[in-house]
């Protein structure tokens, strides 16, 4: 049973995202998505954006003079957008995501990544008996303190980036990372990042593979009014809690819903096990 | 509106936000990429690629890695960058009524360049990223300032010797020198509105008089 805690009227909490990641279907028929679109449309997701991902890929093959040569793969995705700019699903071949900046509760975001995940099935060809590959969730909290606040108070010291007082200069930057294995083919991650503002204003507020360069994938993040105003740095707390299915079962086989409500517990602990009580008064 | 940090080079990621009519503001996921001469290029992405070519070098296997390729440097995110290129030129000549080769002077390329922009067809390189961007801030605040777009007055109209144009043409923007003039111009444009009001109110009272 999860400990109890006080429910946070100030959280600082921007950003969720939930991934089914299976092994890779035929490429999306324009028919099918047609159909998802319909389905999600009844599941208030009504926009539908097409866009695409760049990666790239590496190559190297053994021999004495080879170059690593480098392509750029083009990876279709399709977008589903709520309403007010606040929650989305992105498809790919490989990789089914929930985004929020607008989460409410793990069990009404459970519900909806159910919802999601039962339309997505009866939908798209193939999607059960592909393998799964892993599920995450992610959490991520701007940790911005108030006037009179500094985030060392809210923070746990062991989150903090090394000051370096005597070295001198200004600080640009600064991060510290912790992986934990919590069994059963899992691992947390704890990234915490110590970001600078740029003339008074937030510069990055998510980590870096979370930025979204699309302008029409994006969602909005409410804005609590002393970010308006920033005086000094603040963070980025990330956490993601990862299952890795290593014998990579039927993607229809896992009861993922009770898989992404054990991840939540060990994210909640985790988050709960970094911040201060000062940042708790604060937050309240 | 939208409003981005000034500086000559963006050293951070910086993500998009938007203040709302009630004077609150709303962040996005959506972030300018950082420059590729920042240091948050060198320490970030760059340095991962670095690290994997050294890697791959090495020549241990035979192997293919996808690496995310994360905005670092703009040329290299084709359709959402040259898209901002494209809204960056279609508000310079919203907010300013300046043609497209007028516009050419204040965003110091060719006229072949801007239409490129304008179609979101152009490879963009840091230099000019760094002049759009800096333009875009000067527009931003313009558009706070000027009730309508001043058109041919940009061109004709002189507050302390300069033209607005020449001042956003030149290759430093002088901000203070700019907002100066756009307030002047905001007093020229709301006065000029103010009389076709009024002429255009006698002209309909002489045309209904004898209704």
């Amino acid at each position: 049973m999860m400990p109890a805690n006080p429910l946070l009227s100030q959280a600082p909490l921007i950003h969720v995202v939930a991934q089914v990641h299976f092994s890779e279907l035929p490429p999306l028929e324009e028919s099918v998505l047609e159909g998802l679109h319909r389905r999600l449309v009844e599941a208030g997701f009504p926009e539908r954006v097409d866009a695409n991902l760049d990666h790239v890929e590496w190559s190297v093959q053994v021999s004495a003079d080879n170059e690593p040569q480098q392509r750029v793969r083009r990876i279709q995705r399709v977008v589903f957008k709520g309403a007010g700019q606040r929650r989305l699903v992105e498809v790919r071949q490989d990789r089914l995501l929930l985004k929020t900046t607008d989460y409410s509760g793990h069990e009404a975001f459970l519900a909806e990544l159910n919802e999601v995940m039962r339309i997505v099935a009866d939908v798209l060809p193939g999607f059960d008996k592909g393998l799964l590959h892993r599920l995450s969730l992610r959490y991520v909290d701007l940790v911005v303190p108030k006037p009179g606040e500094k985030l060392r108070e809210l923070v746990s010291e062991a989150l903090l980036p090394p000051p370096l007082p005597d070295v001198g200069g200004s600080p640009l930057f600064g991060s510290t990372v912790k992986v934990v294995d919590t069994g059963m083919g899992r691992h947390l991650r704890v990234m915490f990042e110590e970001v600078q503002p740029e003339e008074g204003r937030l510069t990055k507020v998510l980590p870096d593979d979370l930025l979204e360069h699309v302008r029409s994938c994006g969602l909005s993040i409410t804005a609590q009014a002393h970010w308006a105003n920033m005086k000094g740095v603040y963070g980025l707390l990330d956490i993601e809690h990862v299952h890795i299915a290593e014998d990579t079962p039927a993607v229809g086989d896992v009861d993922k819903s009770e898989v992404f409500r054990q991840l939540h517990e060990k994210t909640y602990r985790a988050f709960w096990g970094v911040i201060t009580d000062e940042a708790r008064r604060s937050w309240a | 509106m939208q409003v981005t940090t000034s500086g000559s080079s963006v050293r951070m990621p910086v993500c998009l936000q938007q203040p709302q009519s009630d004077g609150t503001f709303e962040l996005s996921t959506v972030h300018h990429p950082a420059s590729e001469l920042s240091f948050y290029a060198d320490i970030n992405k760059l340095g991962q690629v670095k690290r994997l070519r050294s890697w791959l070098e090495r020549k241990v296997l035979s192997t293919v890695a996808l690496v995310p390729r994360e905005v670092m440097a703009p040329e290299e995110v084709e359709p959402a960058a040259t898209q901002r290129a494209a809204d960056i030129v279609a508000s310079a000549k919203r907010v300013t009524g300046l043609s497209v080769k007028d516009l050419t002077s204040v965003f110091r390329v060719s006229r072949q360049t801007l239409y490129n922009y304008r179609k979101s067809q152009e490879t963009i390189s840091d230099r000019n990223w760094m002049r759009l961007e800096a333009v875009d801030r000067e527009i931003s605040k313009l558009s706070e300032i000027l009730p309508y777009s001043p058109g041919s007055l940009a061109k004709h109209f002189k507050f302390e010797g300069h033209t607005l144009v020449e001042l956003l043409s030149a290759p430093q923007l002088d901000t203070q020198s700019i907002q100066r003039l756009a307030h002047e111009l905001a007093g020229q444009l709301s006065a000029s509105r103010q009389h076709a009001k009024a002429h255009n109110q006698t002209s309909i009272d002489q045309l209904t008089r004898h209704a």
